[in-house]
């Protein structure tokens, strides 16, 4: 058991998670340090660190309780090189950081098992993109590297269950631009594919626990998920558009049209050969670049959470609420139906 | 176009740049990288070209071509490039 006020460092501080976290702990009584790539300028007790490619600074090499690793870099997009650099290096870098006495806790993703099931493989074909592939390796790095540690693998991160606030718009908030922005025509996937989302401050809350009280008997791993009680994209896509709407309706704006859910095999047999006959190349760029979530949306199997969340309908909606407060020119763009392209007026005359 | 006129609306891309960048980057300045500082992946990229062919009444840019630019300070160089081909109205 560590004291109240124990020393606790939260990397990636300035992050969705690290933000919520260093708050949650600071309003527990922890005596709490962060590191973000760039510091922050309104908060100093958040020391500037690229742990990818720098050695720890001064500052921050003292006794520790507990460490939380909550720095990532979570694009699916990434080269291996980039993919290593920023999400396992990050995790070696810890090392002249972490004390006799010092607790990890490791922030993973529920996806880091891959297409296997397990994070043991270092081969990338056994993962569905190199943010996996590099989760996967980084949490061997954390259990060969650290003698007490927890791993947590939350799945996507949403805003904070009672207002939506979150502090970066990444993973889940793709599919809501996408909407919005309307490069999203149609949504590919399983009829049973489920959107699994957590709000940050429940996530935050166990990470909080597991650094200043420690894990419990069978929590050195730990899942926390919606699981079974996930809901279906399809109803979860209907929530996040009608938050969108209700936001839109109330600025005299047009409704945004939820778009249809087609089964994979029909999309690869019927809508995709007509698809790259018809659509422009930006439209057939966007198309190869919504390939990247194909994978997920093929997920007919619920996450089997230790730890369970609920209410996650209830938090899409305030979270995307907040995201149409917090980008609200975005929120209020005209929707584009996505049709055949026209010659522009400019194309013709040039 | 008068100075004042293009630097005001390249203050309104940055400013659209900073909002839409998917780390929260409060700020987007020219040397700003969009990738590796704004976090921005390439659907990001595109639906960022999107927002602002829609904000400026610009037509289609290259996507390809954004999809190689690296810093706001190119992305501003494509806007202007772009809106020296929109027809006085």
């Amino acid at each position: 058991m560590t004291p109240p006020d124990a020393a606790v460092l939260v990397t990636g501080a300035t992050g969705l998670v690290g933000s919520q976290l260093v708050e949650q702990l600071r309003a527990d009584g922890a005596d709490v340090a962060g590191t973000s790539r760039r510091g922050s300028p309104a908060d100093p007790g958040i020391v500037a660190w690229d742990m990818s490619a720098e050695q720890p600074p001064a500052a921050l090499r003292r006794h520790w309780d507990a460490i939380v690793n909550a720095a990532a870099s979570t694009r699916w997009t990434m080269g291996e090189a980039e993919a290593t650099a920023a999400n396992v290096a990050s995790v070696r870098a810890l090392e002249l950081l972490v004390g006799a006495g010092t607790r990890v806790v490791h922030v993973s993703t529920a996806y880091a098992t891959g297409l296997r099931g397990s994070v043991e493989s270092a081969d990338p074909a056994d993962y569905r993109n190199t943010y996996e592939w590099s989760k996967a390796h980084a949490e061997r790095v954390a259990r060969e590297s650290f003698a007490n540690v927890s791993v947590v693998r939350p799945p996507l991160i949403v805003g904070r269950r009672a207002d939506g606030r979150a502090a970066r718009f990444a993973g889940m908030y793709t599919l809501v631009r996408g909407l919005t922005i309307g490069t999203v025509p149609a949504v590919v996937a399983d009829p049973e594919a489920r959107l699994d989302a957590i709000p940050v401050d429940d996530l935050c809350r166990l990470l909080a626990r597991l650094a200043t009280a420690g894990p419990g008997p069978g929590e050195a791993l730990l899942t926390i998920a919606a699981g079974k009680r996930a809901p279906r994209l399809e109803e979860a896509i209907a929530v996040v558009v009608g938050s969108l709407n209700e936001w839109r309706q109330a600025r005299g704006h047009e409704p945004l049209e939820c778009p249809p859910l087609i089964e994979p095999e029909r999309w690869r047999r019927f809508h995709r050969p007509f698809a790259q006959r018809h659509l422009s190349p930006r439209q057939l760029l966007i198309m190869e670049l919504l390939e990247s979530f194909e994978p997920y949306l093929a997920l007919a199997q619920p996450l089997r959470p230790d730890v369970e969340v609920r209410g996650v309908l209830s938090c899409l909606r305030t979270s995307t609420a907040y995201w149409a407060a917090a980008n609200p020119r975005v929120a209020a763009l005209e929707p584009r139906p996505w049709r055949s392209p026209e010659p522009s007026p400019v194309a013709e005359a040039s | 176009m008068s100075p004042g006129f293009e630097s005001s609306e390249m203050a309104a891309v940055r400013a659209l740049v900073a909002e839409m960048s998917p780390l929260g980057i409060a700020e987007a300045e020219p040397h700003t990288a969009l990738v590796a500082e704004l976090g921005f992946d390439s659907l990001g990229l595109v639906e960022l070209l999107i927002v602002i062919e829609d904000r400026f009444g610009l037509p289609p840019l290259d996507d390809r071509e954004l999809l190689g630019l690296e810093r706001v300070a190119d992305l501003e160089a494509l806007v202007l490039a772009a809106q020296s081909q929109v027809p006085l109205r």
